[in-house]
């Protein structure tokens, strides 16, 4: 029997990709245990309210939708919906294709990667630059992001070391600073000159049609501010309803995803420069984007959607710090992207992701949103095997049909199956056979009554 | 069909939703307290000084807000470019004591690149202007396109290390008028 | 043993089929605390194993099975393991059958439902210098088991548990993920087991035999000097002061 893919490719990565991945979650991980008490009086009510706030949107999300829309458009946010990815590139390339340059500067989206813009907007003959250090660094690699907050967890300085020498940026340096500094020198003349902003966007207001753009580097506002359009892509789950409501998902979003009480910038975009203003973009337009939301949203997934996409679940999982973003083939990645991943691209091609997972829970305790993601992904196994597209395997109706026998299952039968299971290349290939310990319970019982 | 309307069809009707009984807040923060400010500020690696601090902008070069530039002592050159400009210096809506934020608004007159494009900014803080919680400073949100600062721009991508400046400034000193 | 009050033992299919030890400690423990045991004898297996490799089918063909043997009459349901706990709590609501038997953890039943605040409940055991490191199983945070069974292991006077580093984390078992993504599985233990070494004792303790039988596999495969024992071995060797 062929590995599932996630195991193939985990048996691949080099040790070093290993051990950076792992520190860095670790870290990340006893930071946020760290500080999220110390933001919230009770961190477990502050989630509890932040799902209900999520499922408050989703719960009458068309009106939220044209309400939104409509708050947008009041102060000059030109709105556009896009009912799949092809639709969403096409009105991108549309906006684009007014302004007068042809160069792109890109803000951190996941989105935009969902919707695999770059490409589609270079094969048009635009200049895509990502602005975030580390999408830059993957965009000049040629690689791809393997963390929703921390795209090169994969990478150590000596891969980016190497790689800004090869490209020209400076000097050869291992210096984490140094290299930023001729990341910044590079990025500076493209902010400056490029006519197109491509953002994504953190939250959508509903009452007040602000859009909400979280970062900590300045490449977000440089990207939404220098250039004479600014285009932000949006998933149609975004909105949180009020302006009140901003506090609760500010503060958990920085501290679930990088243990800050804040992140250094927060964006609230609410339209283009008025005309006594000297800076800002001309246009702002927003494309709402459905790309199979509303679907999800209909069935038993819908709580996915409460998602921020803050990343630690990715860094509690423990098959991701062994198998790291790019085994989920997929821009979304760790526990979330094992659920959300089949839903988007079926499960006849990413099922197996669900099955590539411990259950162990932690990714459900650590959520800002509470998404039971375990339910999930056992929901998504059960669907696969409905549709015949689990792999064969332990004979799992056989061991259904000892167990549902008594006499057989105490004459040792319960063992075939199950040992079976156990002396398959997967289980001796890394672990010794389990041994039987002591006289059987059952003789025992039996002796003693 | 417009994709408006297919959207809006797929979603299809809305389902009742029962609001969760609990309540939150953030830690409490006593009151709008400078000390705490300062200590926030000091953690993320700003600075908090007083009105004699712009006088060591003399001779440099600075982009600024047109209502901060009344604050700023003679002998200071004012550029043009954000881009060549060694420092920004803004005026500050309101300034937060819990998280060490800082609230700026756009405006007629205000300049957006003064608080992102030089390498160190300078955030005028009149007097009057601390509040205690985000919860109050985003009470205060105009129509106005509007940036929450907390700290120097920073990255930590490269191997968890963390850098300050990469896009934005990479410091920031609060002045107190 | 007291005033009529009795379980009823849900002895899991890996106890039942390599583990024998683990389930006599149990009844051990369980009468104790002044329980009379019953152990039917249909007994077979929960139906978690099915249910998490994604068979449903099969899983509520040995749940339907599981139900009849431990109808609504008769005392608590208790289990030696937090996962088949939850399989009858979570699982069964899953399955849509929130209406089949539910099982006590054997920790959870012993503090919540016996009251036990002191082990052994009669005489004064001690196990002075006995150093262990606890693996607390993933599976308790579907039924908030927390650290019930730490907390009972550590009533033993003079047993102490040595704090490994991280240790919410998972051993990477999984069920069938163990088979499916082996070399991802054993890396995952194999962090593990290095939290324990590091933390200098000689045995490990969990609250489930499904864990443990994977970490023994790899303990073996390594040849790390380490022995793995339930919390109920530990808590009925107590009894023998």
């Amino acid at each position: 029997m062929a590995n599932p893919p996630m195991e193939d490719f985990a048996r691949r990565l080099r040790p070093s990709t290993l051990e950076g991945i792992q520190s860095a979650t670790v870290g990340r991980v006893r930071e946020r245990v760290r500080l999220l008490p110390f933001v919230f009086a009770d961190v477990e009510a502050a989630r509890t309210q932040a799902a209900s706030i999520k499922d408050e949107v989703l719960a009458d999300l068309g009106g939220n939708l044209v309400r939104f829309e409509a708050a947008c458009l009041k102060h000059g946010i030109q709105v556009h919906w896009a009912l799949d990815a092809a639709r969403a590139r096409e009105i991108v390339l549309d906006l684009a294709s007014r302004a007068e340059g042809r160069l792109v500067v890109k803000a951190k989206s996941m989105v935009t990667e969902e919707i695999h813009l770059n490409a589609f907007l270079e094969a048009a003959g635009f200049e895509v630059v990502e602005t975030d250090l580390g999408e830059y660094v993957v965009q000049i690699d040629g690689d791809h992001p393997s963390h929703i907050v921390a795209p090169i967890i994969h990478k150590t300085r000596y891969e980016v070391a190497r790689s800004f020498a090869q490209k020209g940026l400076g000097p050869y340096t291992e210096d984490p600073g140094e290299l930023t500094l001729q990341a910044r020198a590079r990025l500076r003349e493209k902010f400056r000159t490029a006519s197109i902003g491509i953002s994504g966007v953190n939250f959508g207001v509903v009452e007040s049609g602000r859009l909400v753009l979280v970062e900590n580097e300045g490449n977000s506002r440089l990207s939404t501010t220098a250039p004479s359009i600014h285009i932000a892509i949006m998933g149609i789950e975004k909105l949180i309803p009020r302006e009140a409501d901003l506090p609760l998902f500010l503060r958990l979003l920085a501290g679930s995803a990088t243990a800050q009480r804040m992140t250094t910038y927060v964006h609230l975009i609410s339209g283009p420069r008025r005309e006594d203003e000297s800076d800002g973009p001309r246009e702002v337009h927003l494309v709402l984007l459905d790309n199979g939301r509303s679907a999800i949203r209909s069935g038993p997934y819908r709580d996915v959607l409460r998602c921020i996409r803050c990343g630690a679940c990715l860094n509690v999982c423990p098959v991701y710090r062994q198998a790291s973003g790019h085994a989920y083939r997929h821009p979304y990645s760790g526990p979330i992207g094992a659920v959300l991943t089949p839903l988007l691209e079926g499960l006849e091609k990413m099922g197996d992701l669900a099955r590539a997972s411990t259950l162990c829970g932690a990714c459900e305790e650590v959520c800002p949103v509470k998404i039971p993601l375990p339910h999930h992904l056992l929901r998504l196994r059960d669907e696969a095997a409905r549709q015949g597209l689990a792999p064969k395997g332990i004979p799992w109706s056989r061991f259904a049909s000892v167990a549902d026998e008594p006499p057989m299952w105490r004459s040792g039968l319960t063992l075939l199956p199950l040992a079976s299971g156990l002396s398959e290349k997967g289980w001796s290939e890394v672990r010794a056979a389990p041994r039987r310990e002591g006289r059987p319970f059952r003789r025992w019982w039996d002796e003693r009554s | 069909m417009s994709d408006r309307e297919a959207i809006l069809a797929r979603i299809g009707s809305a389902w009742p939703w029962q609001a969760a009984s609990t309540e939150v807040v953030g830690r409490p923060v006593e009151r709008e307290s400078w000390a705490l400010f300062t200590e926030r500020l000091h953690g993320l690696g700003g600075e908090v000084a007083g009105p004699e601090a712009l006088t060591t902008l003399v001779e440099r070069s600075v982009y600024s807000d047109e209502d901060a530039a009344a604050y700023l002592p003679e002998g200071v050159r004012c550029v043009d470019d954000p881009w060549q400009a060694e420092i920004g210096v803004t005026l500050v809506d309101w300034a937060v004591a819990e998280t060490g934020s800082l609230l700026i608004a756009t405006g007629s007159d205000r300049r957006r690149l003064a608080s992102l494009c030089p390498p160190h900014h300078y955030a005028l803080v009149p007097e009057g202007r601390l509040l205690a919680t985000l919860e109050e400073a985003l009470g205060h949100l105009t129509v106005r396109t509007t940036v929450l600062v907390t700290g120097p721009s920073r990255t930590a991508d490269i191997e968890g290390v963390l850098i300050r400046g990469v896009h934005g400034p990479g410091s920031l000193t609060a002045v107190r008028l | 043993m007291s005033g009529g009050r009795s379980v009823r033992l849900m002895i899991t299919c890996l106890v039942d089929a390599f583990y024998g030890k683990v389930g006599i400690a149990t009844v051990r423990v369980l009468e104790a605390a002044g329980y009379a045991v019953d152990f039917p004898d249909d007994q077979t297996c929960c139906g978690q194993p099915p249910f998490n490799a994604g068979d449903w089918d099969a899983a509520r063909r040995i749940g339907r099975h599981c139900a009849g043997v431990f109808g609504a009459d008769g005392g608590p349901v208790v289990t030696p393991s937090a996962s088949c706990a939850a399989m009858t709590r979570d699982g069964y609501a899953m399955l849509e059958h929130p209406e089949w038997p539910r099982a006590w953890e054997l920790a959870e039943f012993l503090i919540d439902v016996a009251g036990i605040r002191g082990w052994p409940p009669e005489g004064n055991s001690r196990m002075p210098g006995r150093r262990v490191a606890f693996h607390q199983a993933c599976h308790g945070r579907a039924i908030h088991l927390k650290d019930k069974p730490a907390r009972l292991l550590s009533m033993v006077p003079g047993l102490e548990i040595v704090p490994i580093a991280d240790p919410e984390q998972c051993c990477g078992f999984g069920g069938a993920f163990s088979v499916t993504h082996p070399n991802i599985s054993a890396r995952i233990g194999l962090e593990k087991l290095r939290s324990v070494q590091e933390s200098g004792v000689e045995e490990l303790v969990s609250g489930d035999m499904g864990c443990l039988m994977h970490l023994r596999g790899l303990i073996d495969r390594h040849s790390l000097p380490l022995r793995t024992l339930h919390y109920a071995q530990i808590l009925a060797e107590a009894l023998d002061g």
